[in-house]
């Protein structure tokens, strides 16, 4: 068996907050690698959640580095 | 301001494209059928708890039927991560992927997903999945519903793992699986009937291919698909752009006494593009009210497309979902952190999450309706049947009374928003379970008023026939009552209540069992002769009652379901007989303030 990784070990996306049990992709923002789920998920967290939120856009969930 | 322009060119003949859209979503009503008439269990073949979807070979959905909201929406999600977690790579023909884990984008724990990949010439060109919801997974009560406080309670997880490989059962997981719940022949019989359903899409897609040929089924996978995403796009551009908050709360998540919990949502709408915020929601409560990621963001499409006009025509596929992004913070409830619990966040917070987005949507729009009885009514069942002497878990969905709308009075006595599913038949209840329906009919004068008042509740009343009866439950608006819109005015509660054999008084749970919540509780235990009261709640009213045609007023009062009393004090209007009197219906209503009702 392969090592299992429960979900609390997985990163959320950094936009919409889904679970993210493979791939994404990594972006730096806020001076954090944050994974997203979609390019989609990229450009709302560019132009809306960031700009709205600050610091608080970037979910500890979703910081991979 | 168009901020994401859709450029995609429909190149497939548009009569074309018709016939091979319609035939997708035939086969996914022909697999309903299918799982109707070869299931187990009554919460498939009477209820109707079950979703069949089919998706390209992208993982994008492409076709649905129109089974339940709630699950639809989450397949967006909990497919595509399953195929990715197993990796499309790793699948073979006639395989079957088996997940059923609510941190993965499914809706919550008994909803049981299978999905088969569709191979044609070495490839994956599609994939047939079904949502169902399963009657019992293990856990602490029978039927999965009531007062949890994680997920290990609610009863036993699988993430994604294969359940057939090359056609054939993977026995060890069929194993693992009937024997952790308590019934264990009709859960074997229900997953036969999902994945079935499976192998009778896999067909019909064989059926289609041969016909058109794979060329011209993959152009018209993208091009339902973008037609879909177009529609979509231009119904949300005819929105006014700005942002639109609206608030909301549970009652409690029944762990915590009277302890409300708060959802927050916001509709952002800039061009053709909406963002459904939920940043400002309460943290993830104790119990099992919260939701997860695939039920809120299955809340935010549900919302959306009641929002629709009634003559839109737009097909539901991935294409509406790409024009809808979700902000759900994790840790909250509305996106549950593991191991925390989840199963009433589908079933009750979900209706609530899209009323208050439709509280949101009608600072635009008046097509917003007043909220609904936010409860699915869930209340398991379950013992040892003494007829049978084998152990059984019933789940019972009642109907409630819909919020008022602006073309006509909510409905009556129908599940939520987040389902279409059918109650149980009395006589298939009674002839399965060890229980009777003493009494079942709409509550009568328990309805939020308005010019379009909202629909009536019902009233039921159980009677067990054994010993040792386990009743848990799930239910909302025991305290909270559905809000009115636009004037009108809020519903009524649920009521919950139990009585001993000989007794005439009637106990709620709190006080006859010393639960945390009026309803939300697990394993109380009734007797032979005892009996259950379940009075669900009614919708909220739209607009001001005293606006209310008075010939409407008169087929209530005709129906028993108002008193000439309630005519004369909520709607101002005076009946003479078995008409109206207009004369003194007029002074009644010019004496509230010119048509107004304080």
């Amino acid at each position: 068996m392969t090592l299992y990784r429960e979900v609390n070990e997985m990163p959320r996306c950094g936009s919409c907050g889904k679970l993210l049990t493979s791939g994404g992709i990594e972006a730096e923002r806020r001076g954090h690698a944050i994974l997203f789920c979609s390019e989609q998920c990229v450009r709302v967290f560019d132009t809306y959640k960031e700009p709205r939120y600050g610091d608080a856009a970037v979910w500890p969930e979703s910081i991979v580095r | 301001m168009t901020t994401t322009p859709t450029d995609k060119r429909i190149v497939t003949d548009p009569f074309l494209l018709e016939i091979i859209r319609n035939n997708l979503i035939t086969t996914c009503k022909e697999m309903g059928i299918a799982m109707m008439r070869t299931s187990y269990s009554p919460m498939f073949n009477e209820a109707l708890d079950f979703s069949c979807v089919v998706f390209d070979g992208r993982a994008e959905m492409i076709a649905q039927a129109p089974f339940i909201p709630a699950q639809i929406g989450s397949t967006v999600h909990v497919v595509p991560t399953a195929i990715a977690e197993i990796g499309a790579e790793n699948l073979s023909p006639g395989d079957v992927i088996f997940t059923n884990d609510p941190y993965r984008g499914n809706c919550h724990l008994p909803e049981f997903v299978v999905i088969k990949p569709y191979f044609r010439d070495g490839e994956i060109l599609a994939y047939t999945a079904n949502i169902a919801h399963m009657t019992d997974v293990g856990g602490m009560v029978p039927a999965a519903f009531g007062d949890h406080e994680n997920m290990f309670q609610e009863g036993i997880r699988f993430p994604p793992v294969k359940i057939y490989e090359a056609d054939r059962e993977v026995e060890a997981i069929f194993r693992i699986l009937i024997s952790n719940v308590r019934t264990p022949k009709a859960s074997y019989g229900d997953m036969k009937a999902m994945i079935g359903s499976l192998y009778l899409a896999e067909r019909r897609i064989d059926e289609l291919l041969d016909r058109y040929g794979r060329d011209t089924y993959e152009q018209c996978c993208e091009d339902i698909k973008n037609v879909s995403e177009r529609l979509m796009r231009a119904q949300i551009a005819s929105w006014p752009d700005g942002e639109y908050s609206a608030e909301g709360q549970l009652e409690d998540d029944g762990v915590v006494p009277d302890r409300p919990w708060k959802i927050k949502g916001t509709l952002v709408i800039r061009g053709d593009e909406l963002i459904v915020d939920f940043t400002g929601s309460d943290p993830q409560c104790f119990g099992p009210a919260n939701q997860t990621f695939g039920t809120t963001a299955s809340s935010a499409y549900n919302a959306v497309f009641h929002m629709l006009p009634s003559e839109s025509e737009i097909p539901y596929n991935h294409g509406c979902y790409r024009a809808i992004s979700v902000i759900a913070p994790p840790g909250s409830i509305v996106n549950v952190n593991y191991p925390g619990s989840s199963v009433g966040g589908n079933s009750d917070t979900h209706p609530t999450t899209v009323d208050i987005l439709l509280k949101a949507f009608s600072q635009i729009s008046e097509r917003s309706s007043a909220a609904d009885g936010g409860t699915c009514g869930c209340i398991g069942f379950g013992g040892d049947d003494p007829r049978t002497r084998e152990p059984y878990a019933h789940l019972h969905l009642e109907g409630v009374g819909w919020g008022g709308r602006n073309d006509g009075d909510g409905n009556d006595a129908q599940f939520v928003k987040n389902g279409n599913c059918a109650n149980t038949p009395i006589e298939v209840a009674e002839t399965r379970y060890p229980f009777l329906n003493i009494e079942y009919q709409l509550e009568p004068g328990k309805v939020g008023h308005g010019r379009h008042r909202g629909g009536f509740g019902t009233r039921r009343i159980f009677r067990f026939l054994s010993d040792g009866v386990h009743i848990s439950s799930h239910t909302n608006r025991h305290r909270e009552r559905a809000w009115g819109l636009f004037g009108g005015e809020a519903g009524t509660n649920t009521v919950i209540a139990f009585r001993r054999k000989g007794e005439t008084e009637w106990v709620r749970a709190r006080e006859a069992f010393g639960t945390a919540s009026y309803g939300k509780f697990s394993n109380v235990v009734m007797n032979a002769g005892d009996e259950m009261l379940f009075v669900t709640p009614s919708g909220g009213g739209y607009g001001n009652a005293f606006e209310r045609d008075p010939e409407l007023v008169l087929v209530d009062v005709a129906d028993e379901l108002l008193s000439a009393k309630d005519a004369r004090e909520s709607y101002g209007v005076a009946l003479d007989g078995n008409t109206v009197d207009l004369a003194e219906t007029a002074v009644l209503r010019s004496s509230a303030g010119g048509g107004g009702r304080s």
